[in-house]
């Protein structure tokens, strides 16, 4: 409140007013506060400014001005009074709030010509020089009651016009109080606001989606953590990038098919899977949901995606896929087998059943010449069936049936399997050169041994069609994570067209007889089964070389759990 | 009876065994010198196309063919000598023990004139031969006799 009158003083421009209001009333003006304290002031007479001010007692004529003059008005409570240096003063009091608050005087004049004799003694009471004083005191303005009345209006007057203006300047300053509280107001939004924006920010970065905004030329505009992360690329480097850059170049067609349905207005959104490339040129799957915000207009002022990643989701997906296509070879194998089985199987009953029903005519008629030519081919009938059974079995145990897999001494396996296969290697003379030196395999003893004696069987048989032939068995460190092994022949050789077959089931390359069909398969499957692999190198009239390239423990290890973990 | 015996059979079969059921079959019924036999596919064509030692070898009426062949199974075979204009007028028979529909379905696929299983009871085997002598020996005729 002490405020108002100063800032009114100060902001009305009062002072150019007051002064040419006392010029022509040839008065001087004052306004001061309740307190005292002058505000302002203007036209003052020497006198005052000169000496009367000097003391203390006349520095300020209202406090001092005790003997009242004349009371104008009791409307403008204006009065007049003598000051105790004997100048006249018309006062009136500034209101706000029927609180005083200041005064306004105009005053430092006399009603009647000067008492020099008492204006002398008053010089040398209060220690002025004499002379410059009365000097002085003549200048102070004699007025008419007449000009003493417009004075005492004026003071009126201009008093209510400032107390009105206070009034009016202090409601202003409440409003400006109010509008300071709307401006509080006001801050507290915009610190609201910004709170919000950074729980957006914070949203947006830190969402376990990527989020991004894309131009509609595709360039990315911001990017959250995530969406780096997703993409593998940094801000910056996503930054220099499009969308089109790292999508997988088979999902482009579709996604940009989207994005100008969006851009025309035929969608309000879409979502697809689709690949993207990461930096490290690995593929990642994502689920993309995209957005658009538009200008005024409705042109598109950016895109907003949201990409999760779905990498794991789908490569299980493809996994089962995967498994589903290898059951369904298994299947086909399994009815090629079933039906292969059935005939070949069947097949000895043929011969068996003719041959036996030969037998029982002939032996009806007495007829006994083709006894021993029929019985042998039943005998052998069974002997194949017998066989073909008991390869089947093998082949249906491998990976079935597994033994604890461990170290094997390869070399000393070949000669175990010597005792087995002595028979056809005594009587066809055959030279079994075994590599004492080879290294050591890590497997299924039982199976590899099958393995072994599948491929020497096949040697002997196929390999070393006169006597005094020879079989070599050696092996070899492949690499850091393999061995090779190998079971080497020098006979007919088998021609290229051929080699890839003969590890088929129930494939021959010789007349039904001489072997089931069943053998190589069984090797094929025992070796696969290692996570290894079974192949022949062969010239003709040079013979054959089986190689059996089997993983190290470590990695036969390593393997087998990838596979129990998929 | 002299027109039975003319029908010339080339047995397609690596089952000696099987051969031989076929051969005896046939004998029972008369027809004696009229049957080749070859081992496998390869052989067979080699036979048709009267290459190396087959040089002599007569064109045959009909062409017994069985299945499960080393080297050249029964479905080769009868792919390529459909797609032999020379060869593709030979009536083919498949006989084998497969009653697998696959294996019908592609015998007939590529051509064959007629798909018999070998049946395990030797008194129905030795009917289906007498059958199958009587059918392309007597009944059915051929181009270019009179």
């Amino acid at each position: 409140m002490d405020k108002v009158l100063p800032d009114l003083i100060e902001r009305i421009h009062l002072r150019p007013m007051l002064d040419s209001a006392c010029e022509t009333m040839g008065v001087s003006g004052t306004i001061a506060d309740v307190n005292g304290q002058i505000l302002l002031q203007v036209r003052w007479q020497d006198v005052c400014s000169k000496f009367h001010l000097k003391r203390d007692e006349c520095a300020l004529c209202l406090s001092d001005c005790d003997e009242q003059y004349e009371v104008a008005d009791d409307a403008t409570l204006c009065e007049v009074r003598r000051c105790q240096s004997g100048l006249l003063v018309a006062a009136a009091p500034i209101y706000l709030s029927d609180q005083p608050i200041g005064r306004v005087l105009l005053g430092q004049f006399l009603s009647s010509a000067p008492d020099i004799q008492a204006f002398k003694e008053q010089a040398v009471v209060n220690g002025y020089e004499v002379e410059p004083y009365i000097e002085a005191v003549y200048k102070v303005p004699v007025l008419e009651p007449e000009r003493i009345k417009l004075v005492t209006n004026f003071v009126g007057t201009f008093s209510r016009m400032l107390s009105k203006l206070c009034a009016d300047r202090s409601a202003h300053h409440r409003s400006d109080a109010r509008q300071a509280a709307s401006e509080a107001k006001y801050s507290d939004l915009e610190d609201s606001l910004a709170k919000s924006e950074e729980r957006f920010r914070s949203t947006f970065e830190q969402a376990a989606v990527g989020i991004a905004h894309i131009s509609p030329d595709g360039r990315w505009l911001r990017i959250n953590a995530r969406c780096c992360e997703i993409l593998g690329y940094t801000r910056n480097e996503l930054e220099q990038l499009t969308f089109q850059d790292v999508t997988y170049p088979d999902d482009l067609g579709a996604d940009l098919d989207h994005v100008r349905r969006l851009e025309e207005g035929l969608e309000d959104h879409y979502s697809m899977e689709k690949r993207y490339i990461r930096k490290d040129g690995s593929v990642v799957w994502a689920n993309l949901t995209v957005s658009v915000v538009r200008k005024e207009g409705g042109a598109v002022q950016y895109y907003i995606s949201v990409i999760e990643d779905i990498s794991s989701r789908r490569f299980s997906e493809e996994a089962v896929r995967k498994t589903n296509a290898e059951l369904a070879g298994r299947n086909a194998e399994l009815e090629q087998f079933v039906y292969t089985v059935s005939h070949d199987l069947k097949s000895p009953l043929v011969t068996i059943q003719g041959y036996a029903t030969h037998i029982q005519r002939d032996l009806n008629m007495g007829r006994l010449d083709r006894l021993t030519l029929f019985l042998p081919r039943i005998t052998r009938a069974t002997e194949r069936m017998s066989n073909l059974i008991e390869d089947l079995l093998q082949l249906s145990r491998v990976g079935r049936v597994n033994n604890d897999p461990e170290v094997i001494d390869i070399a000393f396996l070949c000669k175990e399997l010597f005792g087995t296969l002595s028979g056809l290697l005594v009587s066809k003379k055959i030279d079994l050169q075994i590599d004492k030196s080879m290294p050591e395999a890590f497997g299924d003893r039982v199976r590899i041994m099958q393995v072994f004696e599948n491929l020497i069987t096949n040697a002997i048989k196929y390999g070393c069609p006169q006597s005094n032939m020879k079989i070599e068995i050696g092996g070899f460190v492949d690499d850091s994570e393999s061995t090779i092994f190998f079971v080497r022949d020098h006979g007919p050789g088998i021609p290229e067209e051929h080699q890839q077959r003969i590890f088929g089931l129930f494939q021959r390359l010789e007349k039904r007889g001489e072997g089931t069909g069943v053998g190589l398969a069984i090797v094929k499957r025992i070796v696969e089964h290692h996570h290894g692999r079974v192949w022949v190198e062969s010239e003709s009239q040079k013979g054959s070389t089986f190689f059996v390239r089997l993983p190290n423990r470590h990695k036969q290890m390593s393997m087998t759990q990838q596979e129990q973990r998929v | 009876m002299s027109g039975e015996a003319m029908v010339k059979f080339l047995l397609v079969e690596d089952d000696d065994d099987h051969a031989e059921l076929v051969r005896i079959a046939l004998q029972d019924n008369h027809v004696t010198n009229a049957v080749e036999r070859v081992p496998d596919g390869r052989e067979a064509i080699a036979c048709l196309r009267k290459e190396g030692r087959y040089a002599e070898s007569p064109r045959p009426d009909v062409i017994l063919l069985d299945l499960k062949l080393p080297i050249m199974d029964g479905h080769e075979v009868l792919a390529v000598l459909k797609d032999d204009e020379e060869l593709r007028e030979i009536p083919v028979v498949v006989l084998t023990t497969s009653e697998a529909d696959v294996d019908k379905t592609r015998a007939y696929k590529n051509y064959v004139n007629s798909y018999l299983v070998k049946p395990v009871d030797f008194d129905k085997f030795h009917d289906m031969v007498r059958d199958l002598k009587l059918y392309w020996g007597v009944w059915n005729q051929k181009p270019g006799l009179k």
